[in-house]
This record gives structure tokens, C-alpha cells and sequence, in this order.
């Protein structure tokens, strides 16, 4: 990986957090004087905490000070450790979950559940078909007879079965 | 008062009170166990089958859940660095560092041993305060809770570990989400763009799913591998029995955790999560070597699952003197006192007495016996570590989600375990401590009510922080809080220029 | 075999019958009933009470199933309510006037209370003001010659607590400062016992054991006659307009429902309270049933709304 694309990732987060506390900041300020009085505090206390990691995680002489200042190191702890994995692996792995909470909104969890456990266990883990089939029977069991059994709870059913 | 305890253990001494005792531990460990859900779940989903029971027997059944939940929590939280319930949030600085270094049976044995003396010692301290539990509920009001909500929130500063600026910014991050919802002192609604869900303000079990046990799953798929990564060929499983000594090596530590659970566990509607990060804050502040912690230090277990089963003692006493709930548990327990037709209130330790102390023996018992087959299930449990992940992840997603769902029966609360899963992934990549996050979501809401209140019950003058004693005290406790670290940082730094100057 | 082809058949002639008119036949399945409080507290258990009558005297002894939907001071039921079809299946507890309250001032809601369609009224409770029993007040005069403002601790802006409170002052005519941000009834009697506020005003029943344990000193109740020996009624004190003065706890359903069904829940909703089980019920958590059928139910909240109109002091946050 490229030394400039490393410092762009380092100082993305903080970038991406100094954004969120600036328009939360503003945002705050459309409230009563009384319900601003807190956020704006905090938005406040925020914006400057961000601006200051985005100068810590900058390589500058600045960014070095503002790390012996908080971190009582000069040495970057923050540096992105996590680039050593491909950015893609990370998507893949955020990307199983959304999926299974999508198809769930849909068909609900009961049936929903085996067919993500076997799935993820025989394409993500490279398991075999037998102990995918394992997993998701042990998995939707459990579910099955915890909730529905035991305590005679109706788990979510999805858009399509509730009615 | 002798009366009621022994009749009290005379009714749990019949086959039904041992039998309720028994599930209640079981749901409870289970439930503790399984990230999504909890105690509160647990209560709520029993209490349709508890109608016909007598009260006594219902709080039976409670007691056990209260008291194991938070030590079946604590097993993931080592296990997979994912707290089982929010209290146990804490005990992810050490514990799962134990199990990455093959240490996992040893941490369960000291979760153990703390949750049930905890327990205990929670226990002991209720029944020491009852006759004069009014007049210490009567001490606190919005300006001490006010103060105490800056000591938890100053404590996040003890435990940025090592990334002190990223963990202030979460905390700062935690209190920005904790203001989304209802406004309770001034009315209507802020933060929520129009969404309904977000009305009723970002819940703390969803978020905490999310930031925890979601991330932790998203982050060993990226991984791959089984947990104790660090012992790979060989894990052994070490042997639980040190656990159980390093607690009694450690007492000083045991005793300082369940104090501050059974204190903090008092204050309504802050509880566990806080107490027992608060107990670890002041663990690591009261060691003489600090450093430690955070790489799998034993006390780190020990601190936060003393302080978070000591915390149900705490939580009884303003439940007891005046029919204030002290947790969540409790203002269920309290709902199920009207529905069996007794009155919660100021009288209710006088007029029912036997009901009450039956779930106080019940909460002490419950909290020995589920660390009793804790132990003994321990060394099963801690191979957990050393199943693929790829196994384990697709399952634990599964029925965190659907306790996530369990609790209100919403599906935005599973949408926002997603998205905090994903926050907390990315947060984790990048260094910005979760747990700081957490901690200020759950006091933010404290923090800014009791700071109106008081200004309010101060006509509004701020000089009403400073005029109480209470409330001075734990102020400027939080100033020496925070100052520590920096004074620390500012040591640290000087010692690095000098080795760099030599 | 032949039978439940036979009850099938009728069943399927019954239902073509009645195309059109989605009402024959009601109730076909299961009715939710939302809570808009967590389980557990006294609303929640009379509403549940309530539900677990009510199957006995519905057509067809279908169940009704409590859900608590609660958060948000109760927003969340309301809307969930409000866009729910009009089929008789969905039902929800109200409190009024404080579910009114949002949308009176001006906030922007997903619901309009006044489309509501009411089925009746499960019960009502008129509030007490009550001073810490160290209290100096001793009566109503002794608030208006207090010389400063009454502290009154509260709920937040918009509830039916703080609505009551400041109806009463300006109808009482004293000067007042809430404290607003406790949790619940119970938590700002707490707060005036613990002398965080002079006085609070809320439910005659909550402040029950209070009074017994002797932290609380009733000073007026907004009764028709006084429940506490000793404290008078605000019509005794010389505002007798302010009589009833309370919540209002109310069953609804969504706007467009056929009248129909409102008849056949309202009436059994009017049977389930008169059911010895209820009956046994309320006696013993004190916890007394007020029935109101569908029509007297509107004209309550009607009342109650034009209460709010005219005293908009009430729908204005202090500052």
C-alpha cells in the first residue's frame, strides 16, 4: 500500500467524526434555549476534540505535539492498524449481517435464520454442506424452543407473514 | 425482621421454592449468557407465567434471574469479548485478553467467585442500611445525581486506554446519541429527523448489541480463525481453581468493587453498566501498576463483576423505601407487586415483609449457585474459544438479534443493533474506545435532567452543586479523576523527551 | 370430517355474504390492545386486567392481547394506533388529557386526537396537591399568601401532570415554578418529600401509601368528596370549577372505524369491568373501575380539551 493512500485512510475517521460533530453542533442550535443548552455544550467539546485528532493523526510537526499532549507518546498508536486486512474482506463481513437483517424484515426470523447460518458457514467459512446443515439446525433450534416453546414468545415474522 | 428472612428460607426450602430458584438461575445464566438479552427480557417474558403464582413464588423465580444473569453475562464477555448484558461491559478490558491468552477458565473461576461474594456482600449491605435505607435515599437528589453522573463520566478518562484524545471523542460521541428522543424536562422530541422510532431516544441494549457483540462478529469474520488466537496450537484451558484463589488473594479488590456496585446500584436508572466501570476506573487508579490493565490484569475480572452483582443489593434500597425502582429489574419487580395486588411504596417493607425478603434470600442464593455451576461448567464452556469462527459468528448474530427483537418487539431496535454494529466495527479499526461510547450514552441523559432539575430546585443559580456536601464531595472527587491521567500523560511525555534527549 | 367441511362451507357463505361489509362476523381473530406504558406499572396492570376479561364478552371469544408499546410519553402507541387500519383490531389506552397535549402545543405529531374514535372509558383519577408533611402549607390560602413562587415538581412539558398543575394555578391564581424531569408520579412525590419542591400534584391513589407512612400531607383533592379525612375538597376550598381535575384513562381506536364494531367493543369493555374478577380486582389494588360508554367518552374528552382552550397558560412552557 502507497504512503500516501495510508495517510489518507489515517486521516479519514477523524475527518469523518469532525462532520458528524459540526452538524450535530448545528443542528443543536435549532432547539429551545433550554434543550440547546446541553448538546450545544457537548457539540462544542466535540468539534474541538475532533479537530485536534485530525491534527494529531496528521504526520506534521503539529500532529506529533498534539500527540505527546494527549497520548504522553509521540509514537502514532492511532495509526490505522486494521489496513493490513483488504478493505473488501471488511465489506464482505458488514455485509453478511445487513443482509440477514434484510431478508428477516421480509420473511421473519424463523425461517430466515437456517438459511443464513448454512450459507454463511459453507460459502464464508468453507465448511462442509454437513456441518453448515449442523449449525443451522442447532442455531434455529435453539431459537425455536428458547422463545417459542419456553416462553410461548412470538419472534418477529416479517412484512410478509404478519398480516 | 429475623422472622420474615427465616420464613423466607423456610419457603425456599419446600420443593417449589427450590424448583422456581432453579429455573430462575438457569433462565437467568442463560439469558446473562446470550448478548441481546438479559434480565429485563428474562422478567418480562416470565411474568405472563407467573399470574397464577403466589407473589412469594414469583419473586422466587426473579431472584434467581436477577442474581445469575449477570454472571452468565460476564462468560461471553470473556469468552468472546462481547458483554452479555450492559454491566458486564466492563470486564471485556481483561477478560477477553485472559481468554485470547488461553487464560479463559481462570477468568470465568475469578468472574465467579466475585459475582457470588458481590452478591453477597450486595446483600449484606442492603440488610445493614434498611432501617435507615429513607434517610440515605432522602441524601440524594438531582444535585448529587448530577455529580455523580460527572464522576462516571470523568472516569472515562481513567480508561481510554493508551488512546486518550479518541476515547474522549467517544464519550463526547455516547453523549451527542444520548440526547436524540424524548426531552424529558422540557417536552417534545430532538435529534430524531422526523423517524418515530427514534422518539423514544437510542436504547442501550440495541446499541450496546451492536457496539459489542455484532462488531466483535464482524471482526472475526474478517479474522477468521477461533478466539484464543494467541494460544493457537495448544490452548489450554488453565485451570479455574486460580481463578477462585486470585479473588481471595485479592479481597481489598473484591471488597472496593461490591461497595461501589451496591453505592452506584442505588442511584435509579444508572446502575450496573456504570458501577462496575466505575469499580474497574478505580481499580486500575488504585494499582500501582495501571499499565497492566487492559492485557488480561485478573483484577480487571475481578472489579467489575464484584461491583455488578453487589449492584441488585443497591438497586433494593430506594425500591424498598419508597417504591422507586433502582433498575430496570426492579421497576419490573415492582410492576409484578401490583400485579399480585400489593402496594409498592413507602410501607411496602412493613406491610410485605415476607414477599420482599423472599426475593432478597432468593437474589443471595441465586447469585452462589449460578457461580456454582458456573465453575463447574466453566472448562466446558471456555472451548467456546476454540471453535471456528465461522461457526460461531452466523450463531451468535442470530440470537443476539432475535433478543435484541425479544425485548420490545421492535424491529428498529434490531436495525439500530445493526448500524451500532457497524459503528462499533469501524470504531474498533480505528481505535476510538467503544465502552467510553457506552458509558456516556447511559449517563447522558442523568446528566442533562438532573443538571435542569437543579437548577430549577436552585432557582436558577448554579451555586446549588457547590452548597450541598453530597454533592461538592463527588465533584471534586471527578476533578482528581480527571487530572490523574493528564498528571500522569505529563510525567509520561516528560520521561519520553528525556529518553530521546539522552 | 363432514362437519368442518359443513362449518367451512357456512363460514365461506357467511363471509361472501358479508362482502362489502367488513363488520359481520367481527371478531375474526385476536385483537391488540396497546399499552403506551412499560409493563408493570398500575396502567399497565389495569389494562392487562381489562384484556384478560374482555374475550368473555366479545362475539366469537377471540383473545386480546396486551402489548406495551411504550417510550416517548406514550407518542409511540398513539401513532402506531392512529395508522393502524380501522378494523376493530388494533385498540389502544389513552391518557387524557396529557395524550392531547403534543399536538395542542403546536408539536408536530403523526396523529390527530381528535380523529380518534373512543370506546370507552376504563377509569379516572382525580389528582391531590400534596406538601411534604414538614410543610408550613397547610390550605389553599396558605399557598397564595406564600409570598414566592410554589415549587411544584413535575413531569415533563406536555404530560397530564404538568397540564393539571397549571390549570390549577392559574385557576387558583398563585404564582408557580415547576421542576420538571422526574420519572413518573411517584418520582416527584419523592422529590417534594426529599424538599427538592414545595408541592405536587398527581393522582389521588399514588400519593395513598405516602399519606399512610406519613411523608405527605394531603393539602386539597380534586375529588367530589375527599378520600382523606381532614383534607378538604377543592370545591370546599371555593373552586368548584376545578372538580375532577385528573386523568382520564381511556380506550381508542383508530379514526374510521365502523360504528358497529365501536358498539360491540364498547359494550363489552362495560361488561368486562363488571366482571366479579374485575370487580375483586380493583378492590384489592384499590384500583376502582370508572366505565364510560362510547358517546359520554367523547364528551369527556371534548371537556377536556376545551379545558385546554381555556386555559392556555397551561399549553405554554415556562421559561
Amino acid at each position: 500500500m502507497s504512503a500516501t493512500r495510508s495517510k489518507a485512510l489515517n486521516l479519514l475517521p477523524p475527518m469523518a467524526m469532525l462532520a458528524f460533530s459540526i452538524g450535530f453542533l448545528g443542528w443543536a442550535y435549532t432547539y429551545g434555549e433550554r434543550a440547546q443548552q446541553m448538546p450545544v455544550l457537548v457539540g462544542w467539546i466535540m468539534s474541538v476534540l475532533c479537530a485536534l485528532d485530525v491534527v494529531a493523526s496528521s504526520r506534521t510537526r503539529a500532529g506529533n505535539l498534539v500527540r505527546a499532549l494527549f497520548a504522553g507518546t509521540r509514537v502514532d498508536r492511532g495509526a490505522v492498524k486494521g489496513t493490513g486486512k483488504p478493505i473488501a474482506r471488511s465489506v464482505v463481513s458488514i455485509l453478511w449481517p445487513t443482509a440477514f437483517i434484510s431478508l428477516v424484515a421480509v420473511f421473519g426470523f424463523l425461517p430466515v435464520i437456517p438459511v443464513y447460518v448454512f450459507l454463511f458457514v459453507v460459502l464464508q467459512g468453507r465448511k462442509s454442506v454437513r456441518q453448515g446443515l449442523a449449525a443451522a439446525t442447532f442455531t434455529t433450534a435453539l431459537t425455536f424452543v428458547l422463545f417459542k416453546l419456553a416462553l410461548g414468545y412470538e419472534v418477529y415474522q416479517g412484512l410478509l407473514f404478519s398480516g | 425482621m429475623l422472622e420474615s428472612a427465616t420464613s423466607a428460607l423456610a419457603l425456599l426450602f419446600t420443593m417449589e421454592g427450590v424448583l422456581f430458584l432453579g429455573i430462575g438461575v438457569v433462565v437467568g445464566l442463560l439469558f446473562g449468557a446470550i448478548p441481546g438479552l438479559g434480565g429485563t427480557t428474562a422478567i418480562a417474558l416470565l411474568i405472563p407465567l407467573t399470574y397464577g403464582m403466589q407473589p412469594e413464588t414469583a419473586f422466587t423465580l426473579f431472584g434467581g434471574v436477577m442474581g445469575s444473569v449477570a454472571f452468565g453475562g460476564s462468560i461471553s464477555a470473556i469468552l468472546l469479548n462481547t458483554p452479555g448484558i450492559p454491566p458486564n461491559a466492563a470486564t471485556c478490558f481483561d477478560g477477553f485478553p485472559m481468554a485470547q491468552q488461553g487464560k479463559a477458565g481462570a477468568a470465568i473461576g475469578a468472574a465467579a467467585t466475585a459475582s457470588s461474594l458481590g452478591g453477597l456482600i450486595g446483600v449484606a449491605i442492603l440488610i445493614a442500611v434498611i432501617p435507615i435505607a429513607k434517610e440515605i435515599v432522602l441524601l440524594f437528589g438531582p444535585p448529587e445525581f448530577f455529580a455523580l453522573a460527572m464522576l462516571g463520566l470523568g472516569a472515562i478518562a481513567l480508561s481510554t486506554g493508551g488512546h486518550f484524545l479518541r476515547g474522549l471523542i467517544s464519550g463526547a460521541f455516547g453523549l451527542a446519541l444520548a440526547f436524540i428522543g424524548f426531552d424529558a424536562v422540557n417536552g417534545g422530541t430532538r435529534f430524531t429527523g422526523g423517524i418515530e422510532y427514534l422518539f423514544d431516544g437510542i436504547q442501550i441494549v440495541p446499541a450496546l448489541t451492536g457496539l459489542f457483540a455484532i462488531a466483535e462478529m464482524i471482526n472475526l469474520t474478517t479474522k477468521g480463525g477461533i478466539v484464543a488466537s494467541e494460544g493457537r496450537a495448544d490452548v489450554k484451558i488453565s485451570r479455574v481453581s486460580d481463578g477462585v484463589k486470585a479473588v481471595f488473594r485479592n479481597l481489598p479488590t473484591l471488597l472496593r468493587g461490591s461497595g461501589i456496585g451496591a453505592f452506584i446500584g442505588a442511584v435509579p436508572g444508572v446502575g450496573g453498566t456504570v458501577a462496575s466501570f466505575i469499580a474497574y476506573a478505580a481499580t486500575v487508579q488504585a494499582s500501582k501498576n495501571p499499565e497492566s490493565f487492559g492485557k488480561g490484569n485478573i483484577l480487571g475480572v475481578i472489579a467489575p463483576e464484584s461491583a455488578n452483582n453487589a449492584k441488585d443489593g443497591g438497586a433494593l434500597i430506594p425500591t424498598l423505601a419508597f417504591g422507586i425502582p433502582g433498575s430496570a429489574e426492579m421497576a419490573i419487580f415492582l410492576g409484578v407487586l401490583v400485579l399480585h395486588g400489593l402496594e409498592p411504596g413507602p410501607l411496602m417493607l412493613l406491610e410485605h415483609e415476607g414477599t420482599v425478603f423472599s426475593l432478597i434470600v432468593a437474589l443471595a442464593l441465586a447469585a452462589v449457585i449460578a457461580s456454582l455451576i458456573g465453575l463447574a461448567v466453566a472448562r466446558y464452556l471456555a472451548l467456546v474459544t476454540l471453535l471456528d469462527v465461522h461457526i460461531l459468528v452466523p450463531a451468535v448474530v442470530s440470537i443476539a438479534l432475535v433478543g435484541v427483537f425479544a425485548l420490545h418487539s421492535r424491529f428498529g431496535d434490531v436495525v439500530v443493533a445493526l448500524v451500532f454494529g457497524v459503528i462499533g466495527y469501524l470504531m474498533m479499526r480505528f481505535d476510538y474506545p467503544r465502552i467510553t461510547a457506552v458509558i456516556a450514552l447511559v449517563l447522558g441523559e442523568l446528566a442533562e435532567r438532573s443538571y435542569h432539575q437543579s437548577i430549577m430546585i436552585g432557582d436558577g443559580h448554579i451555586t446549588i452543586f457547590f452548597t450541598r456536601w453530597i454533592s461538592l464531595g463527588l465533584l471534586l472527587v471527578t476533578v482528581l479523576i480527571v487530572l490523574t491521567p493528564a498528571l500522569r500523560l505529563y510525567l509520561n511525555s516528560r520521561r519520553a523527551t528525556g529518553v530521546r534527549a539522552r | 370430517m363432514v362437519r368442518k367441511l359443513l362449518l367451512a362451507a357456512t363460514a365461506a357463505a357467511v363471509a361472501l355474504g358479508s362482502a362489502g361489509q367488513a363488520t359481520a362476523g367481527y371478531p375474526e381473530k385476536d385483537i391488540t390492545f396497546l399499552i403506551p406504558f412499560s409493563p408493570g406499572g398500575g396502567m399497565d396492570s389495569t389494562a392487562r386486567q381489562i384484556a384478560s376479561v374482555l374475550p368473555k364478552y366479545l362475539p366469537n371469544k377471540v383473545n386480546v392481547v396486551p402489548k406495551n408499546e411504550a417510550g416517548a410519553g406514550g407518542r409511540l402507541a398513539m401513532g402506531q394506533l392512529y395508522r393502524a387500519k380501522p378494523d376493530g383490531y388494533t385498540i389502544s389506552v389513552f391518557n387524557i388529557p396529557g395524550a392531547a397535549m403534543p399536538q395542542m402545543t403546536g408539536e408536530k405529531v403523526s396523529y390527530d386526537i381528535t380523529k380518534v374514535v373512543w370506546i370507552g372509558r376504563m377509569s379516572t383519577s382525580p389528582y391531590l396537591l400534596g406538601v411534604s408533611a414538614k410543610s408550613d402549607i397547610k390550605t389553599v390560602e396558605d399557598i397564595k399568601k406564600l409570598g414566592r413562587p410554589l415549587k411544584i415538581a413535575s413531569v415533563g412539558f406536555g404530560t397530564t401532570v404538568y397540564t393539571a398543575a397549571s390549570i390549577a394555578k392559574s385557576v387558583i391564581g398563585f404564582k408557580a415554578a415547576m421542576v420538571t424531569g422526574y420519572k413518573g408520579t411517584r418520582n416527584i412525590i419523592l422529590g417534594v418529600i426529599r424538599g427538592d419542591a414545595d408541592a405536587a400534584i398527581a393522582p389521588t391513589q399514588t400519593f395513598a401509601s405516602f399519606v399512610r407512612s406519613g411523608d405527605i400531607r394531603g393539602v386539597v383533592t380534586f375529588e367530589e368528596k375527599s378520600s382523606y379525612p381532614g383534607v378538604q375538597t377543592i370545591a370546599e376550598a371555593g373552586y368548584p370549577q376545578l372538580t375532577g381535575l385528573g386523568v382520564e384513562r381511556l380506550i381508542g381506536a383508530p379514526p374510521g372505524l365502523p360504528a358497529e364494531i365501536q358498539k360491540i367493543l364498547s359494550d363489552a369493555v362495560g361488561k368486562a369491568i363488571q366482571d366479579p374478577e374485575s370487580v375483586a380486582w380493583a378492590k384489592k389494588t384499590k384500583r376502582p373501575f370508572a366505565y364510560l360508554p362510547a358517546e359520554k367518552t367523547q364528551a369527556a374528552v371534548d371537556r377536556a380539551l376545551k379545558n385546554l382552550a381555556d386555559y392556555p397558560d397551561a399549553l405554554k412552557e415556562q421559561k
